[in-house]
């Protein structure tokens, strides 16, 4: 039993608190991006968060908890979320990882200023997209959240 | 206690000028107003409406109304130039984002108070016996509407087309607040007995503490120069 009296384990009560944590962190995150030093701390913040729920949820997975199924009114609604939600966590995930090494590299080194920009670019043009997929993937969480616990 | 007396000032600020251009509550309100008529008659007056479906829009017309509402929240400051005024208050910036969030609550539930009746008398639905969880569903709901809200509504600012950012973005940070509201107001319209919404409030509880968490951590940076 979690700690929001649904019918969720605490890992998932958890995770769902990370990621609403996650979403927000994010959203300030991409819209200081003109500043740079806090932009660096508040995405790399929601990177930890995102981390931490991670690690929450493969813990889950170890523990073997059980996932229920769904009530059967919303079978449908949940098969055709839970998969896009699950493809578009990976792919948001790869590319999270993408742009934290752009980023990374686009601070540290100072050489060849051409490349840099060139890094500077994919960073900002990834960004957008991978804002976008992860609201895909966050709404996808909190639905699926909800009919497996509450409805 | 300053940093509270200040948001409950710049609260009432905001309110005052509110409430002098009347136009902008009254489009708000005509708004909510013409949305509850309109699905009135769409479902046909005179039956009695499902819970679900009525519990499903009144939220909907409730997060469109919030829209409006976050708005004229900062983006009134950065278009009357009135920020750098804003800026120099001896306040810190929480204060700044707690007085806009009560400006927005306390507007949102203006409009609710309307609204809600006007929506049991149009839906035709019956009174609700569980009247203290319905008001604390909605007063929750509308206090984390109000949160995300303003801080959205202060990132967004400095954008260009900010209106249309501010709606794109409301929405995916909203869902964790309507889902639970909507699924509670289910629940208190179908039942005739006594119901558990704890779940449901606690779910709002948690995500209003998680927003307020990042807005006190990240709102600063913003107001910075």
């Amino acid at each position: 039993m979690g700690i929001l009296g649904t019918r969720a384990p605490l890992t998932s009560d958890i995770g769902l608190a990370l990621e609403i944590v996650t979403t927000l962190l994010f959203t300030s995150g991409y819209f200081l991006d003109r500043r740079r030093g806090k932009h660096c701390l508040i995405m790399g913040g929601a990177a930890a968060t995102n981390t931490v729920f991670v690690i929450s949820y493969m813990i889950s997975r170890l523990l073997r908890e059980e996932i229920p199924s769904p009530p059967a009114q919303f079978s449908t609604l949940y098969r055709s979320l839970v998969i896009p939600h699950g493809i578009l966590s990976v792919v948001v995930l790869i590319l999270a990882i993408a742009q934290a090494f752009l980023a990374y590299h686009w601070r540290t080194k100072r050489d060849n200023i051409l490349v840099l920009e060139n890094r500077r670019t994919v960073h900002k043009k990834l960004g957008i997209a991978s804002l976008v997929l992860w609201y895909f993937s966050f709404i996808s969480g909190v639905v699926v959240y909800a009919i497996l616990y509450i409805a | 206690m300053e940093a509270l007396a200040a948001a409950f000032r710049i609260a009432w600020k905001d309110l005052k000028v509110e409430f002098r251009r009347s136009y902008e509550v009254l489009s708000i309100l005509t708004f909510s107003l013409s949305s509850i008529l309109i699905c009135s008659f769409a479902w046909g007056g005179a039956l009695t409406t499902s819970p679900e479906v009525s519990a499903a829009a009144l939220w909907v017309i409730l997060f469109f109304t919030s829209v409006l509402t976050f708005t004229t929240s900062f983006t009134r400051e950065i278009d009357r130039g009135t920020l750098g005024g804003l800026k120099t208050l001896p306040c810190s910036p929480l204060s700044i984002l707690l007085g806009k969030i009560l400006y927005a609550a306390v507007l949102l539930l203006i409009v609710e108070s309307v609204m809600l009746p006007l929506a049991f008398v149009f839906f035709n639905l019956k009174a609700p016996t569980g009247l203290i969880p319905m008001f604390l569903v909605f007063t929750l709901g509308t206090i984390d509407l109000s949160i995300v809200g303003s801080l959205i509504s202060g990132l967004v600012m400095f954008s260009e087309s900010k209106t249309l950012l501010l709606s794109f973005l409301l929405f995916p940070v909203c869902v964790p607040v309507l889902v639970p509201s909507v699924l509670a107001t289910v629940k208190i319209m179908s039942s005739t007995l006594e119901v558990d919404v704890g779940p449901e409030l606690r779910l709002l509880l948690a995500c209003l503490l998680s927003t307020a968490a990042v807005a006190t951590l990240t709102f600063r940076f913003l107001l910075e120069e």
